[in-house]
């Protein structure tokens, strides 16, 4: 509180801050740290599927058991240490206090404690690469028995370390998510009614919901499995008259809301590019809330679509089929009053709305892929094989780094008062769209063929040889792939310190947070808090003066 | 700069804290909202538990159910206490939840040590694996709550607590989930 | 059944059990309902963006669509979304409850141990019975008569695996601790792939059999053959 008066000192203001902004960038920089890492995991799965058991460069003969490992540490990094923190920690941060004329979060200190207990798990995680018996090698979704005993998996630290760092990440998004909620609810600027509160918080908000009341079970479920494997308990395991299908279950119950918990803020993003890049208000906003809280509420409802074969009993896939499939209606009216958006409007093509676009023709085909999956008959087949890869970065990519992208270019003058350079961005768009789907589109195919997910060696399967030439060129797009975010490096680090200036509103956005100075002080307003008069989308109204309308004037 | 403090702490600090008090709650109970259910499922198949639950002693689990729900009596008069802004009467009220909170924790102890002699630990087999994990997380949780009930009872008998007093009924919200839990746990373990 | 040069997954090879068919036609039902939406939308997203860019003249339409029924053209799209769901669910659930709901009787039971790394195949031998002196053992190769019901029990000695033959458009998950029952009928004469779907350790990617169809004849002298 004392913070507006007296002057900060480096530490106070950098680095154990409890201001909202800084704590979002301090997200941002973790989660694009991971990304470098969980690149690196991408090239070394790429690689090995490629060119198996030859050395890769860099790094040498990736055997099965670091094969294994590292693509549990693939699927763990990107979700829940770029994805969270990016997605949902950084920009709920970031913009949930901006957005509804808060000068902070409701528990600052809370905030800060979260990114701390983050950042401990980050090391907790790192350094289990380099215990004895490796990292976690039992995939992202740690199926026990698998995971539970090291005698199935050589693995002896590696899990229990990798329960701590999740359990510390679970734990940092609990706090954040009491802070997004309740700040939400309290403390909105004068004027702020819920009806005008922009979709970017609502959605940020709504994917917080989702986490927030499912993380328990798999809170419950881990702290069993760290009990199978260090207290000789059996609540897994079958010999001890445990339950193996127990843990998919909590898993599950948790595992497909979380995937929610990062496609909703993504689009929330997206949605609040479109309106500002094409003029026009949003079509149907209240419609838009309504089918987001459907499709928020279904998400608890449809976890055992990723069971239909793991022997549950059959009778149960019929209900999870039919609410997973119906998914695709709430989700087909937030698609549709996207379009309805943008239809009549003046779009202008710069580099966050390029994202915006591209999230939204990427998304398109992860989601409609969904419903093979969704079908348990059709699932048959489908399930662990390379269609369901194809199917989920179509989905993830998207959300993680068409989102994220997305929002970064797009709030960057906002978070550090600079301009990120126009050319280098459109590049670095057109690279990585058509790079993304170059990696990826072949794998539908090569899933349909039954290629197998998690298998360390394709030269085992000798009707696998057919896509040695595909899985060759994928790999070389992959690592293109990977080579094409130097340029966003490059110019997000450039642009930090030598970036053109931005003025307040370089967009002529109309919510709340571009009305206050770029970037946004301490405290985020001057003396007096925002007196709220317009909605968040009032663009191109017949008759106003300009062809927006801010929220307030600030 | 008093109006800028005022919004800087949150525009209604009571209502954010209870508010967040809530989540904290919803979410607990869906941790062991998880856990009872994960139970109740693998008991439906697993008749023969019933000769492991015989050996609990469902009068120590009963003594436990009542010092627990007078302790949450007591923290709900602590809590008018405080209503009242009369710190006294607020730290007599939880120096006595926080005896009865050190009761029910030596009875659990007490549980637990003649569980050991007897040579029953959580590996022994599933059904001691649920008990000794949810009432463990119990006890975890009882440890919590006395840890804050103790800050709120040290200051409010040094007489400072006046500016924080709503704690007292965070605290106590958290207090009764702790006693409900507890609620479900005994009939379903000693019981049933 | 469909044009050829639509074949998006001309990698799924042709199916050769009684049930794979219908598998096939789910698959590709979704496919031209998904790629309708798929072509239609990206289309749309394309000509929205030409057809609305900035440099058009005039300012942007107002279209807040705030009242209900501005909605009305976005429920009724909803709608058919949600009829096509239906009908989705009502073709899957035939097919699902055939191949995983109700298993026929058999004309040969097999009992399938999955372990780290391989498959055994448990035949009941001379007396039709398993679980008796004259069972015998097979890794990795499952010998099966050609149009036949075969019965699959399914038990895993250690981890979870899974059973798939992507041929036969057969999969199910393999747990220890229990057994489930499962059943295919295979129409076509020859090898065909079998492996294991669910990661189950370092050598998972190695646990991988045959399938193997023999014509009446074949199948009763390779009988003859096992001890
Ligand atoms: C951001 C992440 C994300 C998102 C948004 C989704 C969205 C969906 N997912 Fe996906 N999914 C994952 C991430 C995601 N998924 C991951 C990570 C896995 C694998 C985990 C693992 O095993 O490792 C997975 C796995 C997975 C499975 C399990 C497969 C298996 O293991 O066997 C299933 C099965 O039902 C499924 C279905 C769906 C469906 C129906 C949707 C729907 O929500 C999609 C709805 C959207 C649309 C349908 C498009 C818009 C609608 C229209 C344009 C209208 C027209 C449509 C119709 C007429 C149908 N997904
Ligand atoms: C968000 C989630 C996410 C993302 C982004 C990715 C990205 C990639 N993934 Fe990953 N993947 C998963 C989640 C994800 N993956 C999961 C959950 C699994 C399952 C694991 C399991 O089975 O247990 C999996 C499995 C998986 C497999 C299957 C392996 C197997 O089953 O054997 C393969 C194989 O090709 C693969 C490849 C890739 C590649 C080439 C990329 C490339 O797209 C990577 C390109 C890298 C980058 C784009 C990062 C660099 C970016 C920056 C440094 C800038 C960041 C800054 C900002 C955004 C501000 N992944
Ligand atoms: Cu057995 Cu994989
Ligand atoms: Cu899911």
């Amino acid at each position: 509180m004392s913070d507006m008066t007296h002057p900060q000192s480096f530490l106070s203001k950098y680095i154990f801050s409890t201001d909202h902004k800084t704590i979002g960038k301090q997200f941002l920089f973790l989660g694009m740290f991971w990304a470098l890492i969980g690149a690196a995991t991408a090239y070394l799965i790429r690689w090995q599927i490629a060119h198996p058991n030859t050395p890769a460069p860099g790094f040498g003969i990736v055997n099965f058991g670091q094969y294994n490992a590292i693509l549990t540490m693939h699927g763990t990094i990107m979700v829940f240490y770029v994805a969270m923190p990016i997605i949902v920690a950084a920009f709920s941060n970031f913009l949930i206090p901006l957005q509804i004329g808060a000068r902070d979060m409701a528990f600052p200190k809370l905030n800060a404690l979260s990114f701390w207990f983050m950042v401990l798990s980050s090391v907790i995680l790192l350094s289990s690469f380099f215990v004895p018996g490796g990292a976690a090698a039992a995939g992202w979704t740690g199926y026990p028995p698998l995971s539970a005993d090291p005698k199935y998996t050589g693995v002896t630290w590696g899990t229990p370390l990798w329960l701590l760092a999740l359990a510390l990440a679970f734990a940092s998004s609990t706090m954040g998510g009491i802070n997004y909620l309740a700040t939400l609810i309290t403390q909105r600027a004068p004027g702020m009614t819920y009806s005008k509160v922009p979709l970017a918080t609502w959605f940020l908000v709504a994917g917080t919901a989702d986490f927030f009341f499912s993380v328990g079970p798999l809170v419950a479920g881990a702290v069993m499995l760290l009990m199978d494997t260090l207290a000789g308990t059996g609540f897994y395991l079958p010999a001890k008259g445990g339950e193996p299908l127990l843990w998919q279950h909590l898993f599950w119950f948790f595992g497909h809301p979380e995937v929610y918990v990062i496609f909703v803020p993504a689009f929330g993003m997206v949605f609040e590019i479109l309106p500002v890049f094409s003029r026009k208000a949003i079509y149907g906003y209240k419609l838009i809330l309504a089918s987001l809280a459907v499709s928020v509420a279904l998400a608890y409802v449809v976890w055992a679509h990723h069971m239909f074969i793991s022997g549950m009993n059959p009778k149960l896939a019929m209900p999870f089929s039919v609410l997973t499939i119906l998914i695709s209606v709430p989700f087909s009216i937030i698609f549709f009053l996207a379009f309805a958006t943008l239809k009549g409007g003046k779009i202008k093509l710069e580099v966050p709305m390029l994202w915006a676009l591209g999230f939204i023709a990427t998304f398109l085909i992860g989601g409609l892929t969904g419903i093979f999956l969704g079908s348990a008959a059709s699932d048959i087949y489908f399930h662990d094989t390379y269609f369901i890869v194809a199917h989920f970065h179509y989905t993830l990519f998207p959300a993680t780094f068409f989102g994220g992208f997305a929002a970064v270019t797009y709030w960057f003058p906002k978070m550090f008062g600079r301009r990120l350079n126009e050319v280098a961005g459109r590049w670095h768009f057109a690279l990585t769209f058509l790079l993304f789907n170059g990696v990826f589109w072949p794998l539908f195919r090569v899933g349909a063929a039954g290629m197998p997910r998690r298998i360390a060696d394709p030269s085992q399967y000798a009707w696998l040889d057919q896509f040695k030439g595909v899985q060759s060129v994928v790999t070389t797009v992959a690592v293109l792939l990977i080579l094409a975010q130097l340029i966003f490096l490059f110019n997000f680090f450039i642009s930090l310190f030598w970036g053109k200036k931005s003025e307040k509103n370089p967009y002529h956005s109309a919510t709340l947070e571009w009305q206050t100075d770029s970037p946004a002080p301490h405290g985020n307003w001057g003396e007096q808090l925002p007196q709220v008069t317009a909605g968040p989308y009032e663009y191109s109204k017949p008759g106003a003066e300009s062809d927006f309308t801010p929220q307030a004037r600030v | 700069m008093s109006s800028n403090n005022q919004v800087l702490s949150g525009s209604h600090p009571g209502e954010a804290g209870r508010l967040a008090m809530w989540f904290l709650i919803g979410s607990e109970i869906v941790i062991f909202g998880a856990a009872v259910v994960s139970y109740l499922l693998l008991r439906l198949n697993r008749p023969e538990w019933v000769v492991d639950m015989a050996r609990l002693n469902a009068n120590a689990g009963m003594l436990n159910t009542l010092v627990l729900l007078t302790s949450s009596f007591s923290m709900a008069l602590a809590h008018a206490a405080a209503e009242d802004r009369d710190q006294a009467k607020v730290a007599k009220r939880l120096g006595l939840t926080l005896l009865l909170a050190a009761i029910f924790l030596c009875v659990k102890g007490w549980e637990y040590s003649a569980k050991f002699h007897h040579g029953i630990f959580p590996s022994t087999n599933v059904f001691w694996s649920f008990y000794f994990l949810m009432t463990g997380l119990h006890a975890l949780h009882v440890v919590i709550g006395m840890i804050a009930i103790t800050v709120l009872w040290v200051r409010a008998s040094r007489g400072t607590l006046a500016p924080n007093l709503n704690r007292v009924e965070l605290t106590g919200l958290y207090w009764h989930l702790v006693d409900i839990v507890w609620i479900f746990l005994f009939p379903m373990l000693y019981l049933s | 059944m469909f044009p050829d040069s639509l074949r998006f997954f001309d990698t799924l090879k042709e199916s050769v059990s009684t049930y794979g068919g219908d598998v096939d036609h789910l698959i590709w039902t979704i496919f031209y309902i998904t790629g309708f939406f798929f072509v239609v939308m990206e289309a749309l997203l394309l000509f929205f963006v030409f057809r609305y860019r900035a440099s058009r003249p005039g300012p942007a339409e107002h279209l807040p669509g705030d009242q209900p029924k501005s909605w009305i053209w976005v429920l009724a799209l909803a709608f058919v979304v949600l009829v096509i769901d239906l009908s989705v669910d009502a073709m899957g659930a035939k097919v699902w409850t055939r191949i995983k709901e109700e298993v026929p009787a058999e004309d040969l039971r097999v009992r399938v141990w999955a372990q780290q790394f391989s498959w055994d195949f448990q035949y009941p031998g001379k007396d039709n019975k398993l679980d008796t002196p004259d069972d015998f053992h097979v890794v990795n190769e499952l010998h099966i008569p050609v149009n036949k019901k075969i019965r699959l029990d399914l038990r895993a000695k250690d981890v979870i695996h899974s059973l798939f033959l992507p041929d036969a458009r057969f999969k199910q998950d393999v747990l220890p601790g229990r057994e489930i029952p499962a059943w295919i009928e295979i129409t076509q004469v020859g090898e065909t792939r079998l492996y294991c779907a669910e990661l189950c350790g370092q050598a998972h990617t190695a646990m991988i059999g045959t399938l193997i169809t023999h014509d009446d004849k074949s199948f009763k002298s390779w009988l003859k053959e096992q001890k």
